[in-house]
């Protein structure tokens, strides 16, 4: 009867379960309720459902979370890719429902609020960086968003100059497979 | 300078918005592999300049340090862990069920097969003997009926033409007639019959020619 009583019982997760979902929201739960509240110009409770339902689909499909997968794409950005494509259906709902757009409280969209179509798209940039390994995604992040010089760059990471440049190459070629993939360029 | 060394080179200047260097521009200038090398990567400073640096910094968000969001994340887990095991018991059960009715169905009719067979014999008793002076011999079943017994008896070895007749002896010391027939040329015979006593009721069975005499006794 151990079945009957793990249904009645007040907790369903095994511990291996609890241990999964403790790990995903530790990890991602954070980078995903920013950019899924950016994208819908600050709405944290839509924000709060969207990533409750993007990582239960993780934890619902463990064999994505496998960091070895072909196309080396990583968890983050497959969570960013689903938690993307939650907000655009929910999007399409709620145009098709216009009467419940107007009933939404809290949610008065500001006059300097990016428009949906460029947030998604820097969305997808932020996806394709993701899918980056952390040392190719830095080298980028310091040189490209942080403006540093090589010798700079090189202190920051705490790795030579030479090991800068050769990196700055393969992250360009390692984006540029990302962005391929995702169909931001051709 | 090797290529790997140019093209890092022109990578920094790339994400820099830099020029690249004489010495750089010179090796790109005689090597076609690394200027189509380089031609490929020319959209990607454009594509990450959709990215406002400021949003960037959520790309290293942790997680809040509130519960609430974990509390419903593991509530929500828990629900869908019970929703799949309920849906993996009602398959379970609907396996079961396949299985299990067409035996239970089978049963009852097995049920109420002998539970037709219960109600019509409900203590079926048989006899059978043979009379060794006379050479006969005979079988007789006697079952309940709705009013009484049934009684089947076959019988062999009578004198063809005698007139014969079952007597039920019941253990009052009563006796009641079932049926009686004219035996034929062959001798046997096979009578049905029956009488108001209950199976119980019966102490024997006679099988009696027309003057009296006991033929054989069951």
């Amino acid at each position: 009867m151990g079945t009957l009583s793990q249904l009645s019982g007040a907790s369903a997760l095994s511990a291996t379960d609890e241990r999964l979902m403790r790990e995903l929201y530790t990890e991602h739960a954070g980078v995903l309720l920013g950019y899924v509240r950016r994208l819908l110009g600050g709405d944290t409770v839509r924000a709060e459902d969207v990533v409750q339902e993007t990582l239960l689909r993780a934890w619902q499909h463990p064999e994505a979370l496998r960091r070895d997968r072909p196309g080396g794409a990583s968890v983050r950005a497959w969570l960013l890719t689903v938690a993307r494509h939650l907000v655009i259906d929910g999007e399409r709902a709620r145009k098709s429902r216009p009467h419940e757009v107007a009933m939404v409280e809290g949610h008065e969209p500001a006059a300097d609020e990016a428009p949906f179509e460029q947030v998604l798209s820097a969305w997808e940039v932020a996806e394709a960086l993701s899918a980056l390994s952390e040392e190719h995604r830095s080298v980028i992040v310091e040189l490209y968003y942080r403006d540093r010089s090589v010798a700079e760059t090189a202190t920051v990471l705490g790795i030579p100059s030479g090991t800068v440049k050769s990196r700055a190459y393969y992250a360009l070629r390692a984006l540029r497979v990302a962005c391929e993939e995702r169909g931001i360029l051709p | 300078m090797t290529c790997e060394e140019a093209l890092g080179s022109a990578a920094v200047a790339l994400l820099g918005g830099d020029r690249v260097d004489a010495d750089v521009e010179a090796h790109l200038g005689g090597c076609d592999s690394c200027r189509a090398e380089l031609a490929g990567l020319q959209p990607l400073p454009g594509v990450l300049g959709r990215l406002d640096p400021a949003d960037l910094a959520l790309l290293d968000a942790s997680a809040p340090a509130g519960t609430a969001l974990l509390d419903r994340l593991l509530a929500a887990a828990a629900r869908d862990r019970r929703r799949r095991r309920a849906a993996v018991l009602a398959v379970a059960a609907a396996v079961i069920a396949l299985i299990l009715v067409p035996g239970a169905i089978w049963a009852v009719s097995r049920l109420h097969t002998s539970a037709a067979i219960t109600t019509a014999r409900p203590a079926q008793i048989s006899w059978s003997a043979t009379d060794a002076s006379t050479g006969i011999s005979g079988k007789a079943q006697a079952w309940a009926s709705a009013w009484g017994s049934d009684l089947s008896v076959s019988i062999s070895g009578v004198r063809s033409g005698t007139q014969c007749t079952i007597v039920v002896v019941t253990k009052d010391g009563a006796t009641q007639t079932a049926a009686s027939w004219k035996a034929s040329y062959a001798g046997t015979a096979q009578v049905r019959g029956n009488v108001a006593a209950p199976v119980t009721a019966i102490a024997g069975i006679e099988i009696v020619d027309d003057t009296g005499h006991v033929l054989l006794h069951l």
